[in-house]
């Protein structure tokens, strides 16, 4: 516990804490500078082909684009013209981006600044151009009339994550080629692999303009090195402060080399992860492009440098300090809709520590503990920390992440090797990959420069399904026939018929969703190749294809996102035990009382509320949490995707379950219509009701290894129980049950001050939420007001 | 189907963390033969099944009257009145409430049901070093239930405890100690009469078997709620520390927990229509907590203050 006197300072050294003010501080604005590159470059290439007119426009980019080195700072660059901007993708974002001039700057959620003469810039000079050419405005004008009736606007099946965003969900190989090539050697590759390929072979025109397309990428790339070396050179000749002229001649020097070239340490190699993170959202903003294992690709650096004493380990932890900045001032350009569920300005950049090598040795090292302890200090939403665990994870690893757990960040997110090294074995790569692999997005296991998996190209709805089977196919609020004609449920003589009519209309959701996702895959094949991010993946150069032309080593996916299994275990168990096994309620009763939103029966209501809930570690009502969860994966399993062995399955909700329960109706489980649902595979709100170790049980009957977009699974914890040594070592050894229970991921909130006062104001809705005590523990909201509030009082001088 | 044998509870709760080593099960067992005035588990003091409603969660629907069959239930404008005298406990309003502002406290459980609950948390214990703990409530008044659901946890290799006031006839203990690896046994003040003023009872049945049990080989944790005006003073915890070391010859004393008063309980107070007499009592203050603990560690004990 922090006592008051403790000065709120974040950083450790004056300079980060001043950048870290600077970057908190900064009101997040539009930047049109790549805008505007872009539409003159794909107006004046118009009649080139996608790849190289993209490529000429992020080379172009690169060229003239404002740069400006912070003062104060040692890692440098920016997408925009500063950090904490929103660079604007016109290709993908003009659509919203029109609609919203006028409300940009005053929206509630995320507001963007625009500034009048940008507004002017962007009415005069892109606007027009982007008519109808957008990738949404392609998808939409192409996907098949029945998927769209359920795939657009209905709630059911979202695909805007995809239609209105970069790729992203990729991983660059930085060990496996950045560190190895720089981008000359990339350049070099492609170069001589040009040579090969005889124009005169129809099948090599593409592979041709893919490999050039690379090469005037790297040429962009080794232009943004050359202008910040010159600007730090030309900073270091006029400053005054002799100690901040050497650092303005190192940054010249590290940016004379890299990213040109293969980093020679620690420092270069830290603004080359910069470098290549930064090049990506120019290329083509999009959330969850991840770092990868950081700890393992910086370590020969660090400890050469340590050893040859250019390094000490308080300035390599200031390197960090600043790149996680970096990371943090990195702005994802969402529209309204999407700010207001992905809220935060944040795109997900997913760095991972500790697990176990490829040869399957322990991997945490000293660097694991200074990437704690950056976040620890920084206090910032980004880099999303993950940390791989495993059965013989070192207790003091395990004891320094759950120190920053206690900090109530949400930080890190904790991953079990196990299943997710089964995980990757399902997608066909060596043991010894699978033993390499890192986190992404949310949660989602990825491989470094190796896999190609978008973890996602939108969501689908399981409470749908059971909506249509309880209506006929009917979706209740549009009163429209979104769902197949499974037959009116009163005719259902067993449970087992139910159950088969939910399944069908599961079935042929996922069905629909396949078929959409074939089209956006189509779509930024042909309108939105990446050959930058291509080209930091194996084996795209050796192959000469991108990305979404299947030129990496691996393909998986797209993912689409389930959401709601829980909401559709509950109501499967609801219904068995109150219809068939007990038969204490009828189907003209619960049918009724559904239509009517539960607004005529609230004594039914609370039967339904009372039947077996997910999370409670009982096997009634857990047992349809895997039967649909492997009846979901042998479903995804039939389709294959355009460039991927098949449509991979996942269960994380990333925060869909708000609008996707905004269009389900009434469900059996006792949820009022409009009400979210279940994030990922956590239990609904409030229905856990005997603590963590039962949330646990519950989720790990689940298979995860077969789910292998990932898992998700959010718990919360009061502070109290991380107290001291006693309290470390206990949630420790919370953690090595998660790993033995084979669960594949879970993330814990600390409980804050503002959930407590929520819960004295809705208590109903926070009916699991527990206080821990001495020798007594007591559900919150069954304590009077006055020791409501004293707890209240005494959990934000415990955050103080 | 009620069978000999069975035992009364009225909570078995997982993830317990304040009640021994680890992460454990917590059985609550109904019935204490004290009265502690803060007490914060009330619903724990008799044995029969009782009645509690929080007022926060009601809202006066009236749903609870209606049903009645024994009309304890009234609703007047904005107050919901109830009168235990002809209640059964029949639980017909619990059922019917929407809002889950009614609750039943007590219920009768086997050996092997509440053996099968604590098994789910099995991996948990081992990788923790918890276990189950009895308390309540107080376990040695159902002394066959105890000893045979401690039996059964221990042949499953169970790591067990007991939370005990220390009220009861010393062979009670002797049957439960075989089976027990830990005892978190209450002492809340050395003299007898000041003890029986906020307690109901006087102490030297308690510190007769605390001197017995100290002979003994199961280690103790010994743990004082620390209650203003009752024992919060350098005094009593001095007279404590010297009746440990008296008696401590075998050294079994692994620790001194203090368990600081607090109101945590007092809704409970409400919700089962008994009044609460600490109404005007405070936490006591760090500092003065911080002198009790220095007290005991100075009679050799290391001390720790459980704060809520």
């Amino acid at each position: 516990m922090t006592t008051v006197t403790n000065l709120k300072t974040y950083g450790t050294t004056p300079r980060i804490q001043k950048l870290r003010n600077q970057y908190v501080n900064a009101k997040v604005s539009v930047c049109l500078d790549r805008a505007i590159v872009y539409t003159d470059i794909y107006k004046a290439a118009e009649a080139e082909p996608m790849l190289l007119k993209r490529a000429k426009a992020f080379k172009r980019y690169c060229k003239i684009k404002p740069i400006r080195i912070e003062e104060g700072e040692l890692i440098v660059a920016s997408a925009g013209d500063r950090p904490r901007v929103a660079v604007i993708c016109p290709e993908i974002h003009a659509g919203w981006f029109e609609e919203e001039l006028d409300t940009l700057s005053t929206r509630p959620q995320d507001p963007y600044f625009l500034s009048i003469e940008n507004k002017e810039i962007w009415g005069k000079q892109i606007s027009s151009f982007w008519k109808n050419k957008t990738v949404f405005d392609y998808w939409f004008a192409q996907v098949p009339a029945e998927t769209k009736k359920l795939s657009y606007d209905t709630g059911v099946i979202d695909c805007l994550l995809k239609s209105e965003n970069g790729p992203g969900y990729q991983t660059p190989g930085f060990q496996e080629i950045v560190f190895q090539k720089g981008f000359d050697g990339i350049k070099k590759d492609a170069k001589k692999k040009i040579r090969y390929l005889d124009p005169a072979y129809p099948d090599n025109y593409d592979k041709l303009n893919f490999l050039k397309a690379v090469v005037i990428c790297c040429e962009g790339m080794s232009i943004l090195g050359e202008r910040h070396a010159r600007l730090a050179k030309q900073l270091a000749d006029e400053e005054q402060n002799r100690k901040r002229k050497k650092e303005l001649e190192k940054i010249a020097e590290v940016c004379t080399h890299v990213p040109a070239n293969p980093p020679r340490n620690f420092y270069e190699a830290i603004q080359m992860v910069w470098f290549v993170m930064m090049a990506i959202q120019i290329e083509a903003t999009a959330d969850s492009v991840a770092v990868g294992r950081f700890d393992q690709f910086m370590y020969s650096f660090f400890k050469k440098d340590i050893d040859e004493n250019i390094l000490t380990k308080d300035s390599a932890l200031e390197l960090i300090e600043n790149l996680w900045l970096k990371f943090y001032g990195n702005i994802w350009p969402l529209s309204e809709d999407g700010a207001f569920y992905y809220s935060g300005y944040h795109p997900f950049c997913a760095l991972t520590i500790g697990g176990i090598t490829p040869d399957g040795k322990d991997a945490t090292n000293y660097l694991s503990y200074l990437c704690i302890q950056a976040t620890m200090n920084l206090k910032v939403t980004q880099p999303s920390l993950g940390t791989r665990v495993y059965k013989q994870s070192p207790q003091k690893f395990l004891l320094k992440n759950a120190e920053l757990v206690r900090e109530g960040l949400g930080f890190p997110a904790f991953h079990n090797d196990e299943p997710a090294i089964k995980m990757l074995l399902k997608k066909g790569v060596t043991m010894e990959e699978a033993r390499n692999w890192n986190t992404l997005g949310c949660v989602e296991p990825s491989l470094a420069g190796k896999l190609h998996q978008w973890t996602a190209s939108g969501n689908y709805n399981f409470a749908s399904a059971v909506e249509f089977a309880l209506f006929n196919g009917k979706h209740i609020m549009s009163g429209k026939q979104l769902g197949l004609k499974t037959g009116d449920p009163k005719s259902f003589d067993t449970f087992d018929d139910f159950k088969a009519a939910v399944e069908k209309q599961l079935a042929y959701i996922i069905k629909q969703h396949a078929i959409a996702t074939t089209f956006i895959e189509r779509i930024h094949r042909d309108h939105l190749p990446c050959p930058l991010l291509s080209s930091l993946h194996l084996d795209c150069v050796e192959n000469a294809k991108s990305l979404m032309q299947g030129g990496a080593r691996y393909n998986v996916g797209p993912g689409n996102l389930g959401i709601g299994l829980t909401d559709c275990a509950n109501s499967l168990a609801a219904i068995k035990q109150l219809i068939y096994d007990k038969k204490a309620v009828t189907w003209d009763q619960l049918l009724d009382t559904l239509e009517n939103d539960f607004s005529s029966d609230g004594q039914l209501r609370k039967m339904l509320l009372n039947a077996p809930k997910w999370g409670n570690d009982d096997d009634y009502v857990d047992d349809f949490g895997r039967e649909i969860t492997d009846f979901m994966v042998k479903e995804h399993h039939k389709y294959k995707t355009l460039t991927g062995k098949y449509l991979m399955p996942a269960l994380l909700p990333v925060s869909s379950h708000v609008p996707m329960g905004k269009v389900v109706w009434a469900l059996p489980s006792g949820r009022k219509a409009y009400e979210p649902l279940a994030d990922g595979i956590s239990p609904n709100h409030g229905t856990d009701k005997l603590g963590p170790t039962a949330v646990l049980k519950s989720v790990s009957k689940i298979n995860h290894e077969d789910v292998d977009g990932g898992t998700l699974l959010n718990m919360k914890f009061d502070p109290k129980t991380l107290s001291g040594e006693e309290g470390l070592n206990r949630f420790t050894a919370f953690l090595r049950t998660f790993v033995d229970l084979g669960v594949y991921h879970v993330q814990f909130n600390v409980v804050e001050k503002d959930t407590l006062v929520a819960a004295q104001k809705r208590p109903e809705d926070h009916r699991s939420l527990m206080v821990r005590v001495a020798g007594y523990s007591a559900f919150f909201v069954e304590l009077c007001t006055e020791i409501q509030d004293d707890i209240i009082g005494r959990t934000s001088h415990q955050n103080l | 189907m009620l069978k000999n044998g069975d035992g009364t509870i009225f909570n078995i709760q997982r993830y317990s963390v304040n009640d021994g080593p680890g992460i454990r099960t917590l059985v609550f067992f109904k019935g204490c033969p004290l009265r502690c005035e803060w007490c914060s588990n009330p619903e724990s003091q008799k044995k029969k099944r009782q009645i509690m409603v929080f007022d926060n969660l009601c809202t006066l629907c009236g749903a609870c009257a209606a049903v009645c069959p024994n009309s304890c239930i009234t609703i007047q404008e904005d107050k919901r009145i109830y009168d235990p005298k002809n209640c059964d406990r029949c639980g017909q309003c619990r059922d019917i409430c929407p809002n889950s502002a009614v609750k039943l406290v007590g219920e009768k459980i086997s050996i092997k049901d509440v053996v099968a609950i604590a098994e789910k948390d099995y991996l948990f214990y081992l990788n923790s070093g918890g276990g189950v703990t009895l308390g309540g409530g107080e376990p040695t008044m159902q002394p066959e239930f105890s000893t045979n659901l401690l039996k059964a946890l221990k042949k499953y290799g169970i790591h067990t405890a007991i939370e005990t006031c220390g009220y009861t006839e010393w062979r009670i203990f002797e049957r439960l100690l075989p089976f027990l690896d830990l005892v978190l046994y209450d002492v809340k003040h050395i003299n007898p009469f000041t003890h029986e003023t906020q307690t109901g009872k006087s102490n030297q049945r308690i510190l007769r078997n605390l001197v017995n049990l100290l002979g003994k080989k199961a280690p103790v944790i010994i743990r004082i709620p620390v209650i203003p005006g009752f024992n919060d003073d350098i005094q009593a915890m001095n007279e404590i520390g010297l009746f440990l070391n008296t008696h401590n010859h075998n050294a079994v004393i692994e620790r001194v927990d203090l368990l600081p008063y607090h109101k945590l309980g007092i809704n409970k107070y409400k919700a089962l229509g008994l009044s609460y007499k600490l109404d005007g009592s405070q936490t006591p203050e760090k500092k003065r907590l911080e002198e009790l603990k220095q007290t005991l560690v100075d009679h050799g004990y290391k001390t720790s203050i459980e704060f809520l």
